[in-house]
């Protein structure tokens, strides 16, 4: 079996942007506080939002070849590209590709304009709504002509995309693959998610008997992965190796997970199965852990079903948010960092320890001897459901 | 890498699939019997994408072991647009504080390919590409990947719906008229086995860095029979003198949307199994069809099909 080597990550998200992520993560900083920017709202919402606007990104990370025009989700995915690419070597050939993962694509754009005033409509702005500009602008501003698809399975995309790079790199097809994903705090999530009755107006418990829902996040994150023939061509040095990797739908219901989590149970099953390993050999899981009801008590009895004796585990969505579809990109990377420092991240705001089925998350930060392998999961409407297993080098 | 069409399942502006001919834009989709393959209490609930889905999936024979992969360029956009209504915060009243999710949950790209996997208890591995104008290409490609490693079958569908809106913004922005009234939407639909099937699919791939011309020149034309040449973006492209290969355009005969692609494929496999015919084509010796989508004139799938 080809090795898939992890040899870089770019992030930008409510917790900082590149290596500010792992002070964050460490002093247990939330990025989550009230939404600002967002016409359209009823009521003040919470979430892990950037505070910095379009202009302010494209400023920061001068991103000359992007117009201010461009989607959120764009000028997101720019600047965790441009993160990656200050530390990883990317030269691109035939057989590398972009893969990307996202469900808001233009959406931000297209909801100023169309909820806007009919006169002063600016049709141009509607070219950016299609989710596949957004890779199709990655690769015209850094002068990639090469292959890219975008995976759209809701919360799950990025993990889906991941997978993808995964697949397509032990067969052969590609042996350099830039995989991830991206979403931005939109109107229509914001009230999408608050319709469904699961949006907390308060700061999200995951895994706690009384969370009440989400909070949403934006964000933006992207892995390098190599096989080892590009890897001596890039001279990258492997800092993870993704080691299994899985995709099962729960075929339950079109938002809510099954109650004995079948969909999860699988994707995780089928993890360790294409890993070559035992639920023994995991050491912390970085769960899905939205904070809805129904997601974490789905989750909690399938991470009990499939693992006899339960690892340490923790959503990290209490200091991001939920970022959507970029969320299984930005917990790639919490992964990475928790097998690079040995430390399994704390699951904030955590009372009260859920009735069923009784496993409590790891509540802070705890630096262990032995780190092998993290287990991290990504589940979304359409009953999606991906995990994906990052193991040391 | 082993990958053959077994079954396929169409729904375009065709009135008869078996004599394709020019319709007349604007055209208006023919849909097919629905009630025979979704019961009625669940079509009513059921959005133009998500029903052409569903009964595309179920007339293609789908198992619950297959594998689902969609491509699609835009989605539900009629559930997009109608949640986005219901947000409207202009006017005297401002926002409502009570809005159905109903439409929330069936605008993602993935409400397709979710739906089929419900309404069939399938619980296999289940993407949705979206890649603009090549979303079913890079579907075609992840089911290629597949049957490559240890899945015997799989769903791949390309679908988009189409709304007002879209011929509205083409306007706007000063898209020839012409091309506005091509604007259609349609389901393409295949399973793929590995080991055997009256056609193979050879290659399929998204080419970035080439122009049509050049990839019509470079067709043999001792391997290939006929060029099906579609578009799958709205701008008007410019034609490429014809090669030495006989080319026929396949978006003439569906209209355009983004995963009209699909449509190009399966007339390809129907010319080659003999399901299809069109004037002034020799099926006789037919073995080898070629399809190229242009998106825009930037960007070129290539689908290659060979008869068994």
């Amino acid at each position: 079996m080809k090795p898939v080597f992890i040899t870089g990550y770019g992030i930008t998200s409510a917790i900082g942007t590149g290596t500010e992520v792992l002070m964050n993560l460490e002093q247990g900083n939330s990025g989550i506080s009230p939404i600002a920017g967002i016409n359209g709202l009823h009521k003040p919402f919470l979430g892990g939002q950037i505070k910095r606007s379009n202009q302010e990104l494209l400023e920061d990370h001068d991103l000359k070849g992007l117009s201010l025009g461009s989607s959120r989700s764009t000028i997101l995915a720019a600047v965790a590209i441009k993160d990656l690419l200050s530390r990883t070597a990317f030269t691109p050939t035939e057989r590398s590709a972009f893969l990307n993962g996202a469900s808001v694509g233009g959406m931000d754009t297209t909801e100023i304009e169309y909820l806007g005033d009919k006169e002063r409509r600016n049709a141009e702005q509607f070219l950016h709504h299609p989710i596949g500009q957004v890779a199709d602008n990655i690769c015209r501003l850094n002068n990639w002509p090469i292959y890219r698809t975008t995976i759209s399975t809701a919360c799950s995309s990025a993990a889906n995309s991941i997978m993808l790079a995964g697949r397509s790199i032990r067969s052969g097809r590609s042996d350099r693959v830039i995989a991830g994903g991206c979403d931005p705090i939109s109107l229509f999530t914001l009230r999408g998610f608050d319709s469904l009755m699961i949006y907390d107006d308060e700061l999200c418990k995951p895994f706690d008997q009384n969370r009440k829902g989400l909070n949403l996040g934006e964000a933006a994150a992207y892995l390098m992965l190599e096989s080892e023939v590009s890897i001596k061509e890039t001279g990258n040095k492997p800092i993870a190796v993704l080691a299994g990797w899985a995709n099962a739908n729960d075929a339950y219901h079109q938002t809510a997970s099954s109650p004995n989590g079948r969909g999860a149970y699988e994707s995780m099953n089928k993890a360790l199965e294409c890993a070559g390993m035992v639920p023994e050999d995991i050491d912390y899981i970085n769960a899905h852990g939205t904070a809805t009801p129904n997601n974490d008590l789905s989750e909690a009895i399938a991470i009990d079903r499939t693992f006899s004796k339960v690892p340490p585990f923790s959503s990290t969505k209490s200091l991001t948010g939920h970022t959507l579809a970029a969320a299984g990109a930005i917990e790639a990377v919490f992964s990475i960092l928790a097998l690079e420092q040995k430390t399994i991240w704390g699951n904030k705001n955590h009372d009260e320890a859920m009735e069923t089925p009784g496993i409590i998350p790891q509540l802070s930060d705890q630096k262990v001897e032995e780190m092998r392998a993290v287990l991290s999961n990504s589940f979304g409407f359409g009953g999606n459901n991906s995990s994906l297993i990052i193991s040391s080098c | 890498m082993s990958c053959f069409i077994h079954t396929s399942a169409t729904i375009s502006v065709q009135k008869d699939l078996s004599s394709p001919s020019r319709p007349e834009f604007p055209a208006q989709l023919v849909g097919p019997d629905y009630k025979a393959l979704i019961p009625s209490n669940q079509l009513r609930r059921m959005s133009n994408s998500i029903r052409m889905g569903v009964w595309c999936a179920n007339s293609c024979g789908l198992e619950p072991t297959d594998p689902i992969i969609i491509g699609t360029g835009l989605g539900c956009l009629a559930d997009s647009e109608k949640f986005l209504n219901s947000l409207q915060y202009r006017g005297e009243d401002g926002p409502r504080s009570l809005v159905s999710p109903t439409p929330f949950i069936l605008s993602t790209h993935n409400t397709i390919g979710g739906q089929i996997a419900l309404l069939t208890e399938n619980r296999s591995y289940n993407v949705t590409h979206v890649q603009n104008g090549h979303s079913f290409e890079t579907a075609m490609i992840d089911a290629m990947l597949l049957l490559n490693e240890d899945t015997k079958s799989v769903l791949v569908g390309g679908v988009e719906e189409n709304i007002p809106l879209l011929s509205e913004i083409a306007s706007d922005i000063g898209l020839d008229p012409e091309q506005i009234d091509k604007f259609t939407e349609g389901a393409g639909f295949f399973r793929l086995k590995r080991g055997s099937g009256p056609v193979e699919i050879e290659d399929c791939s998204v080419i970035y860095n080439s122009d049509l011309g050049t990839i019509i020149a470079e067709t043999n034309p001792n391997k290939i029979d006929l060029i099906l040449l579609g578009q799958s973006g709205a701008n008007t492209i410019k034609s490429p003198n014809e090669g030495a290969v006989p080319t026929v355009s396949y978006s003439d005969l569906c209209g355009l949307h983004m995963s009209n692609v699909a449509f190009g494929m399966d007339l390809g496999f129907r010319l080659l199994i003999g399901t299809s015919k069109m004037d002034g084509i020799e099926l006789n010796n037919m073995k080898h069809i070629r399809v190229i989508n242009s998106y825009n004139d930037a960007s070129f799938g290539v689908i290659d099909l060979r008869k068994q």
